[in-house]
């Protein structure tokens, strides 16, 4: 008797997880990109640049580890403003306008146009990443502690430094240098934006970086632009990004893939060809 | 609520708390065994006559009034009651002490050894605050008006509720992709919001009016560099720091500001007809106060992902009925 329960237990128990698997199979979403054309005209150049160097059609190739329940739509779009004001849920969009401020920033901050290009690249990772990583909490349901912002930075800052060091020096050293060169003061109510200022995001992302590849960025302790107060912490810091990144979104991400794209070299771009 | 302060004192603690002794005077209907209020000495409820660390001292004869003062309102045991709907994995500690002996200890939570440590010296720096307070509303216009009685029991809940937030986020391995300090202080507001409208606009007001002036002495970052040659320029770089424009940034917790914003945010966005007052004093700006409604609701997301299922709903339900606050607490003005 009991045997026999056992077995129909057994047996519609793996009517469910087949039932449950058709679904997921039938749900799976996928990640489309695309560059929508800007109608004014001192947009078009960054529009095409992006396009030709086909950066987001890179991002779905680097995001095909994902295995996700909903679509997500990366877009690079004329948004009136640097960022959009609304946007409807697994949307990711990236601003011309933007790209176009990174660039004017880099230009009155460097004359050498090797680290222009640099941070004009390691910028543009930044916000497809960070815009990405939002719209991903939401295809995935990610409970989010704290700002959303600042989660979108951390988890940003955690996949830059997952994929070698050609792609954490592009990406965290133009993050880092773009905050720095902010002009942005913020004062009283200033503090009220959802947002967080410039200079605190450079820590964020810089406190990860170190963590991750002390070799690399351990100078900015040594030079005390990351003080020793704040790096002490950033290991705990780093734990806590990491622990939340394989508790929320490793499950979604398909082990045998990510090896190939860790075996991929990324970024043939930036090196401004 | 500066945890990382204590830090010095993580390890020479671990074997004080090994060597203490674990008691209950919590209400049997509120005990929870792994709530453990600690004693240093047998009998003293967990309300230690010194401080803590490897060269701790005794308390004061002020701390000690301090101590009898919240021996009296059983701040300890109360607080062990309030925690009791909780289901954790790992024994929480909970003590109140004289810290390192310094003039602002702030409660903090310590991982290593799962503790809550209650200061005593932050109750007497939560009056004096609080009596320069109350002066100010004499010639200022505040948000709204404030009680001395009603500001001290919402900073002390605020912060109480700040490091049970750590807590738990430590012992029920919360995933935290924010930050920290936020988190810790989006836990306390939300928490505050699920006790009715009178409590949680003592919490939300002894929070919020901590941080406004706290800002308003200067706590914000400047803009402006320091003069580093001024005799008064400090020789610590970790003064230094906070002076500086850039430097300044590198706290991990948010500004003065930012924090009283983030909570004022979050009590609109989860109760607008009880915090309306906010916006229309204008101490909400509206292009923030139109995002608190969502901000609220990804936060009551993430707590009943991560949080709620560990909550002994039942007792829960005791605990929210009881009254924790008296009614000179309560009071608006």
């Amino acid at each position: 008797m009991k045997h026999w329960v056992g077995s129909v237990m057994v047996a519609s128990v793996s009517a469910l997880i087949a039932a449950l698997s058709a679904t997921a199979m039938a749900q799976q979403g996928t990640v489309s990109v695309g560059y929508e054309e800007p109608t004014n005209p001192d947009l078009r150049p960054i529009y095409e640049r992006l396009k030709n160097r086909a950066v987001l059609d890179e991002l779905k190739a680097f995001l095909t580890p994902l295995r996700l329940p909903r679509q997500l739509t990366v877009r690079t779009e004329q948004c009136g403003a640097t960022r959009v004001a609304f946007r409807p849920e697994g949307l990711a969009t990236v601003c011309y306008e933007m790209v176009d401020e990174i660039e004017k920033t880099v230009a009155k901050h460097t004359q050498d146009p090797a680290l222009a290009q640099a941070v004009i690249s390691g910028a543009f990772i930044q916000i497809v990443f960070h815009e990405t990583a939002r719209a991903l909490f939401e295809v995935l349901q990610v409970p989010i502690w704290g700002r959303e912002e600042d989660a979108a930075d951390r988890l940003a800052a955690f996949i830059m430094v997952q994929f070698g060091e050609d792609i954490s020096r592009v990406a965290i050293l133009g993050t880092a240098n773009l905050f720095m060169w902010s002009e942005r003061k913020w004062t009283g109510s200033d503090f009220s934006d959802v947002a967080s200022p410039d200079y605190q995001r450079f820590f964020n992302f810089v406190c990860v970086a170190y963590v991750a590849d002390p070799l690399q960025f351990g100078h900015l302790v040594e030079k005390g632009v990351l003080p020793k107060r704040r790096a002490n912490r950033c290991q705990s810091e780093y734990e806590q990004v990491r622990k939340a990144f394989d508790l929320r979104i490793m499950p979604y991400v398909d082990a045998d893939l990510l090896i190939k794209i860790r075996s991929t070299p990324w970024l043939v771009w930036s090196a401004g060809k | 609520m500066k945890s990382t302060r204590h830090a010095a004192f993580y390890i020479a603690l671990a074997s004080i708390v090994l060597a203490g002794h674990a008691s209950a005077q919590v209400s049997p209907e509120f005990s929870n065994n792994k709530i453990v209020i600690y004693e240093k000495e047998p009998g003293d409820r967990g309300y230690w006559q010194t401080g803590i660390g490897k060269d701790s001292k005794p308390a004061s004869p002020e701390r000690m009034a301090v101590r009898n003062r919240m021996m009296q309102h059983r701040v300890l045991e109360q607080y062990a009651e309030f925690l009791s709907p909780l289901r954790l994995p790992k024994t929480l500690r909970l003590i109140a002490s004289d810290c390192s002996g310094g003039a602002w200890d702030s409660p903090y939570y310590d991982p290593d050894n799962h503790l809550i440590n209650l200061c005593y010296s932050f109750i007497a720096a939560a009056e004096k605050n609080a009596d320069d307070l109350i002066q100010i509303q004499t010639t200022q216009r505040l948000w709204t008006p404030v009680s001395r009685e009603q500001l001290i029991a919402g900073l002390f809940a605020s912060v109480l509720l700040h490091e049970t937030g750590h807590a738990v986020f430590d012992l029920l391995d919360v995933p935290v992709f924010g930050r920290e300090e936020d988190a810790a202080d989006f836990a306390a507001a939300f928490i505050a919001l699920q006790f009715g409208t009178a409590t949680a606009r003592t919490v939300i007001k002894g929070y919020a009016y901590f941080w406004a002036y706290d800002a308003s002495r200067g706590s914000d970052p400047g803009i402006v560099p320091p003069n580093t040659s001024a005799p008064n320029y400090p020789k610590d770089p970790e003064q230094q720091c906070q002076l500086d424009p850039f430097c300044a940034f590198s706290d991990e917790h948010g500004t003065a500001s930012q924090r009283m914003y983030n909570v004022i945010c979050l009590a609109y966005g989860g109760d607008p007809t009880t915090f309306k007052d906010l916006v229309d004093v204008g101490w909400l700006p509206p292009e923030r106060a139109k995002n608190c409604a969502s901000e609220y609701q990804m936060l009551k997301f993430a707590f009943n992902k991560t949080i709620f299922p560990f909550i002994d709903q039942q007792k829960m339900k005791e605990v929210q009925t009881r009254t924790w606050f008296s009614p000179a607490e309560l009071k608006e003005k």
